[in-house]
């Protein structure tokens, strides 16, 4: 069962603000898709793997060298606050 | 219709500039009551008017769904949290369609979570067959503007049927290439282990016209892979191809769409292929499979959010001036609709300490045995037949409230995901002026062979 205090401790793990009205909302909409997807129990996966690949590569690495990247002039405009070559954010600590 | 489009322009019987006032002006006029577009780029179209005749779309009108990157454009991903992000780059994909005109970017729901458009940041998209009902979705927007005819074909993407299903509800085409095959890079990352990019158009000719272009290895892309190059227009053979019909649970679908399915049974053995039965145990577990691993993949994907390098940038105010870097993210965060925030709830549930084990590698377990189950099939049967979704369009608002019911509108789709291989949806009956979609799912790069027997139930169906 999915409490309130489940609910908030999720959306802090995530920075998502849940706002009191809709903690109920979300309480029993997840309650749902929690018991849906409990399905699963009924598979036996004894001995299977949980890796998992669509095509089954291996890990796939690209030659060591430097390449032409993104202009910082075209990535600069969606940012708030720029300097030269540099996004500026707030004090962290 | 795009092979005799381009035979016109290269005849020069009409110019490319004419082509693009002409699809342009039809978005514009139908946009107010359908809501197809997010954006109707007029200005970028008429600028970047190129001819090549050697290029096949050269002149083209498409519409792009708006979570796929083109440098210079505003792209929105059907969220308010991106109404201001301006694309430093294009996708691959969009490079590969050369010289194409681009009519608009298509609505969907925010950063394709939903089935129905009703998601959008940007209102929903109205099916143009009935407009008190949804488009589909998460590709809903392209969908309607293929059916309403503002443009010849579009790029959408697919991540659990978000190509397939609005294509059923709308009445045309709709193709999810195998994984790898097209190039992911560019593409707004949704569940990046099933998302592709894929292909809306009128007719299957049209599909494999498009698959043409964008069927290329990406370097940039490192799921992308090398695939001997194919004309997928050249349709083969069909005769005596073994077509496994899905073995399916018929409660909770429409007995129109069953109808329509048998009815397709018939027409695919008068074209002589040989029919059987399949029984695939564990594709009932697709679903759960899907609503673990794809939000599980979303909750890291939609971390990037932050607010600080692109998307929603909160102000500053009295009451909050974000002393900690964690209050600016929630704020930032705040703007994310309601599924996008149940979405990553979900997924950061999955991943959470103590339930990692019982649900993500649970599910990642069963994706393994689904894919060899499947592998397993295709020994047998060439392709695989059923539905593409349980009931027709339904109406604005149905299933809104109650996001499980609106999830099991995928369970026909979310398989061929779950296993990365190829799958087409083609209308295949009409009951009350709304059609009804056949889906035919292959073998990884079977496409040629999926889109030649679309190719012929089309024929023998409508023309």
């Amino acid at each position: 069962m999915i409490t309130k205090k489940d609910i908030l401790h999720i959306a802090k793990l995530c920075n998502i603000k849940i706002e009191e009205s809709e903690i109920s909302k979300f309480q029993n909409q997840l309650a749902q898709i929690i018991d849906y997807i409990n399905i699963l129990n009924e598979v036996d996966t004894e001995d299977i793997d949980s890796f998992f690949e669509v095509n089954d590569l291996a890990t796939v690495l690209r030659e060591d060298t430097t390449d032409i990247s993104l202009d910082f002039d075209d990535i600069k405009i969606n940012a708030i606050n720029t300097d030269k070559t540099q996004i500026k954010v707030n004090k962290v600590l | 219709m795009i092979d005799k489009l381009k035979e016109q322009i290269d005849n020069k019987k009409i110019s490319v500039e004419d082509v693009a006032k002409e699809y342009i002006s039809k978005a514009k006029k139908l946009n107010p009551e359908l809501n197809a577009y997010i954006s109707i780029t007029e200005d970028y179209a008429l600028s970047h008017l190129s001819y090549s005749p050697q290029n096949k779309l050269s002149g083209i009108p498409g519409i792009i769904k708006d979570n796929i990157n083109i440098k210079g454009l505003r792209t929105t991903a059907g969220s308010r949290i991106l109404e201001n992000y301006i694309s430093p780059y294009s996708a691959s994909v969009v490079l590969n369609l050369s010289d194409f005109t681009l009519v608009g970017k298509g609505n969907m729901d925010a950063f394709a979570f939903g089935s129905s458009t009703e998601n959008s940041g940007y209102g929903v998209t109205h099916n143009p067959l009935d407009k008190t009902r949804v488009a589909g979705g998460s590709s809903g927007g392209v969908a309607a503007a293929i059916a309403s005819g503002s443009a010849l074909f579009g790029i959408g993407t697919d991540t659990g049927g978000s190509v397939r299903q609005p294509a059923s509800f709308c009445g045309v085409v709709g193709l999810k290439p195998t994984y790898g095959l097209c190039s992911r890079y560019g593409l707004i990352a949704m569940g990046s282990s099933f998302d592709t990019p894929g292909v809306i158009t009128r007719n299957v000719y049209d599909s494999a016209y498009v698959l043409n272009e964008i069927a290329k290895y990406d370097k940039k892309d490192s799921t992308s892979m090398k695939v001997a190059k194919q004309d997928y227009t050249k349709f083969r053979d069909i005769k005596d191809l073994r077509v496994g019909v899905l073995n399916f649970s018929e409660e909770g679908v429409d007995s129109d769409v069953i109808d329509a399915f048998s009815n397709s049974i018939k027409t695919i053995k008068s074209l002589g292929c040989k029919v059987k039965t399949i029984d695939l145990p564990h594709l009932k577990y697709s679903l759960a499979v899907y609503y673990i691993l794809v939000p599980s993949e979303i909750s890291a994907n939609l971390a990037r959010y932050d607010g600080i390098r692109f998307g929603n940038h909160p102000e500053k105010t009295e009451d909050n001036n974000f002393e900690s870097l964690s209050d600016f993210y929630v704020e930032a965060r705040s703007k994310f609709e309601d599924e996008v925030k149940r979405r990553i709830i979900i997924g950061t549930y999955t991943l959470s300490s103590g339930y990692y084990d019982a649900y993500f590698n649970k599910a990642l377990k069963v994706r393994n045995i689904i894919k060899q189950e499947i592998k397993n099939a295709f020994l047998d049967v060439d392709v695989i037949i059923s539905p593409t979704t349980p009931s027709v369009a339904f109406k604005i608002g149905k299933k809104i409230e109650n996001p499980l019911s609106m999830y099991l509108s995928d369970i026909f789709t979310v398989s061929s995901n779950i296993a990365g291989i190829p799958a087409i949806s083609i209308p295949n009956g009409y009951y009350n002026k709304l059609p009804t979609g056949l889906q035919i799912m292959g073998r990884s790069f079977g496409e040629s062979t999926i889109l030649s027997l679309a190719n012929f139930i089309e024929q023998k169906l409508w023309k």
